[in-house]
C-alpha cells in the first residue's frame, strides 16, 4: 500500500534518486529543497514519513526536526547525513529522529528502514500486539517464550530479542546495521561478520528440523522473516 | 630566586644602607639633634633612593627586554618549514623561563601534530590506493564481461570495496573527532562491567566460529565510569576483534575489567604471536598494520581508533606482553579531568 512520504533534501541527485525509488515501491513522494520549505510542508501533518537531510540550506535538518517536535508533529523522521561518526549518529538520534542513516547508503538499506518505520507507525496505531505469530511460530513478548509448531524453542536472551525484532518486521528486509542498532543499541560499524554469526545461530534453532525455513537471507541487503 | 626579584631586593637593601649612611655621617648627641639629622638627611636619602630606583628600574627593564627579545627572535625564526627552533630556558626559573617552557611545549605539540598530519596524509594517499585500485579493476571487469552471473559477482565486489573504503574514512573521522574532544558533551555515567559483559556475549559466537574461546569473568560489583558508552563500546570491540583476528586458533581470549580507585583497566588478552616491544608504537599508529601484505578489511585502524577514544577519556591504550600473546589495555580514569570541570 502506498504511503505519503516527504523528502527534504537539497542535493537534487539524491532527492530524485530517492523519489524515483520510493515511487517505484508505490509511495507518493513530495520534495522540498530546503529546511524552511520542508518544515512548512511537514507541519500539515499529513505525511506518513519524513526523510530529512541533516545539512540543509536556510534551516538545518536538526532544527527542522526540533521545530516539528515542538509543534507536536509526531510523523516518523528518518535523518540522512554525511556525518558518520558515532557521536554524530547519537546526536542525530537524540534530537528526536526515529532513525539515522549515514550517506552514502544503498537503496536496499534505505528501503528497509523506511518500511520498518512505516510498519512501526501501523503497529502503534494497532494496540493489543501482545502476541506475535508468523506461520507456525508463536512469540509471547510478556513471558519471552517462543514456540514453533507447538514446541518450545530454547533461546538465549539476545536470540530472543533478535527473533522478536524479525517478527515485528515480518515480510520486510532487515539489514545488519538495523540489527546492530535496534537489537544491540550500538552505533558503530563492526569490522567483522559478528551479526551474521548471531543470525545463523538463531536460524539453526529456529529452522533446523522444519521443512519450511522462516528466516531467509536477502542477498545484498540482509535478512527477512517470512511466513 | 627569579632574577628580577633578586635585583629588586638588592635595590631595597642598597636604599636602606644609603639612608643609614647619610644619617650616620652626621654626629648627634640629643634627640632633637637626631630628629634634625634625620630631617636634614631626608632629601639626600630620597634623592639617593630615587637614583637607585631609577638605576635598578633601568636594569630590570633592560633585562626584561633582553629576555623577551630572545623569545621573539626564536618565534620569528619559526616557519612552517622549520619547526626545530626552541626558546632557550635559563637556570633562573623565573616567569620568563616558565613562558619559554610553555612556548617550547606548544612548539613540540604543534610540530608533533604537523608530523602526524603529514603521516596521515601520506598513509591515506598510500593506503587508499590499493582498495581504490581493486575497486577500479572490479568495475572495469564488470563493464567488460558478457556473463551476467560473473557481472553480478563483480558488481557485488565493487560494492564491498566501496564499503571497505567508507569504513576507512569513517574510522579516520572517528579519530579526528575524538582528538577534537567533540564527544565529551555526550559523556554520562555507566557501568563498564555491563558493557564488557554485553560485548563478550556479542563476540562469543564469532570467537567460537574462528576457533577461539572468549572468557569473561564478571566482577561482582559494578564499575562506574563517566564517559562515552558508545565510543568505548567501539574501542573495546575493536580490541576484541583484533584478538579474534590475530589470536592463536583454539586458544583463549580473556576479557577483564579491573577496577581501581582512580584508574579502571579494561584488558583484552590473546594468545597469538603478540607484538614485539619495539614495534608496539608502530602498531598503534594510524594504518600501522604490521604486516602490510595482509589485505583484510581491518585496515589497521582498529588500534588507532581505540587509542583516540582512550585519549578522549584522558586515558591511554597500553600494549603489553601477555606471555605469550598481546595484552591490550584501555586504562581509563573513572572521570576525566576536563569532563569534571565541564
Amino acid at each position: 500500500m502506498g504511503r505519503k512520504i516527504l523528502v527534504i533534501e537539497d542535493d537534487r541527485e539524491t532527492a530524485s534518486y530517492l523519489a524515483k525509488g520510493l515511487d517505484q515501491e508505490g509511495h507518493s513522494v513530495e520534495q522540498a529543497g530546503n529546511g524552511q520549505d520542508g518544515l512548512f510542508r511537514a507541519t500539515d501533518g499529513s505525511f506518513d514519513l519524513i526523510i530529512l537531510d541533516r545539512m540543509l540550506p536556510a534551516l538545518d535538518g536538526l532544527s527542522v526536526l526540533k521545530a516539528l517536535r515542538a509543534a507536536k508533529i509526531e510523523t516518523p523522521v528518518l535523518v540522512l547525513s554525511a556525518l558518520a561518526s558515532v557521536g554524530d549518529r547519537i546526536e542525530g538520534l537524540e534530537s528526536g529522529s526515529d532513525d539515522y542513516l549515514v550517506k552514502p547508503f544503498s537503496f536496499a538499506e534505505l528501503l528497509a528502514r523506511v518500511n520498518a518505520l512505516l510498519r512501526r507507525r501501523e503497529a502503534r496505531m494497532d494496540p493489543a500486539q501482545h502476541r506475535l505469530s508468523v506461520a507456525d511460530l508463536e512469540i509471547d513478548p510478556l513471558s519471552r517464550t517462543v514456540k514453533r509448531a507447538g514446541k518450545k524453542l530454547d533461546l538465549k536472551p539476545r536470540e530472543y530479542l533478535l527473533l522478536e525484532y524479525f517478527a515485528r518486521n515480518e515480510g520486510r528486509v532487515v539489514t545488519r546495521t538495523m540489527l546492530l542498532e535496534q537489537v544491540w543499541d550500538y552505533h558503530f560499524d563492526p569490522g567483522t561478520n559478528v551479526i551474521d554469526v548471531h543470525v545463523s545461530r538463531l536460524r539453526r534453532k529456529l529452522d533446523e528440523g522444519f521443512e519450511k525455513p522462516l528466516l531467509q537471507t536477502v542477498r545484498g541487503a540482509g535478512y527477512m522473516l517470512v511466513a | 630566586m627569579p632574577t628580577t626579584l633578586r635585583i629588586a631586593l638588592l635595590a631595597g637593601i642598597l636604599a636602606l644602607l644609603s639612608n643609614l649612611a647619610v644619617v650616620g655621617f652626621i654626629h648627634w648627641h640629643t634627640n632633637a639633634q637626631l630628629v634634625a639629622a634625620i630631617e636634614d638627611s631626608l632629601p639626600i636619602a630620597a634623592a639617593l633612593a630615587a637614583l637607585l630606583g631609577l638605576a635598578c628600574g633601568a636594569i630590570v627593564a633592560k633585562y626584561v627586554e633582553h629576555r623577551i627579545r630572545s623569545i621573539v627572535a626564536v618565534t620569528s625564526r619559526i616557519t612552517a618549514r622549520d619547526m626545530s627552533q626552541r626558546v632557550t630556558v635559563s637556570t633562573a626559573g623565573d616567569a620568563f623561563d616558565r613562558l619559554a617552557d610553555q612556548i617550547n611545549a606548544m612548539l613540540d605539540r604543534i610540530s608533533g601534530l604537523m608530523e602526524e598530519l603529514r603521516l596521515l596524509t601520506d598513509s591515506l594517499a598510500h593506503d587508499l590506493r590499493s582498495p581504490v585500485g581493486r575497486l577500479r579493476s572490479a568495475a572495469h571487469a564488470a563493464a567488460r564481461t558478457e556473463d551476467p552471473i560473473e557481472q553480478e559477482e563483480l558488481l557485488g565486489s565493487v560494492i564491498r570495496q566501496a564499503d571497505a573504503l567508507m569504513r576507512i574514512l569513517t574510522a579516520v573521522l572517528e579519530i579526528s573527532r575524538s582528538q577534537a574532544l567533540t564527544g565529551r558533551k555526550q559523556f554520562a555515567w555507566f557501568d563498564v562491567v555491563d558493557l564488557a559483559a554485553e560485548l563478550a556475549e556479542m563476540y562469543d559466537p564469532l570467537a567460537e566460529e574462528r576457533g577461539a574461546r572468549l572468557q569473561f569473568e564478571r566482577p561482582v560489583r559494578p564499575v562506574p565510569l563517566y564517559g562515552h558508552r558508545q565510543l568505548l563500546a567501539q574501542a573495546v570491540s575493536n580490541l576484541i576483534e583484533n584478538a579474534i583476528r590475530y589470536g592463536a586458533i583454539g586458544s583463549d581470549i580473556r576479557i577483564e575489567v579491573a577496577p581501581g580507585e582512580r584508574l579502571i583497566r579494561v584488558e583484552i588478552g590473546d594468545r597469538g604471536p603478540g607484538i614485539p616491544a619495539d614495534r608496539r608504537q608502530e602498531a598503534r599508529k594510524r594504518f600501522g598494520r604490521l604486516d602490510s601484505s595482509r589485505s583484510d578489511d581491518g585496515a589497521g585502524l582498529g588500534l588507532a581508533v581505540a587509542e583516540a577514544i582512550a585519549h578522549l577519556h584522558d586515558g591511554q591504550l597500553l600494549l603489553e606482553d601477555n606471555r605469550p600473546g598481546l595484552l591490550a589495555v584501555l586504562e581509563l580514569p573513572v572521570q576525566s579531568s576536563q569532563a569534571e570541570a565541564a
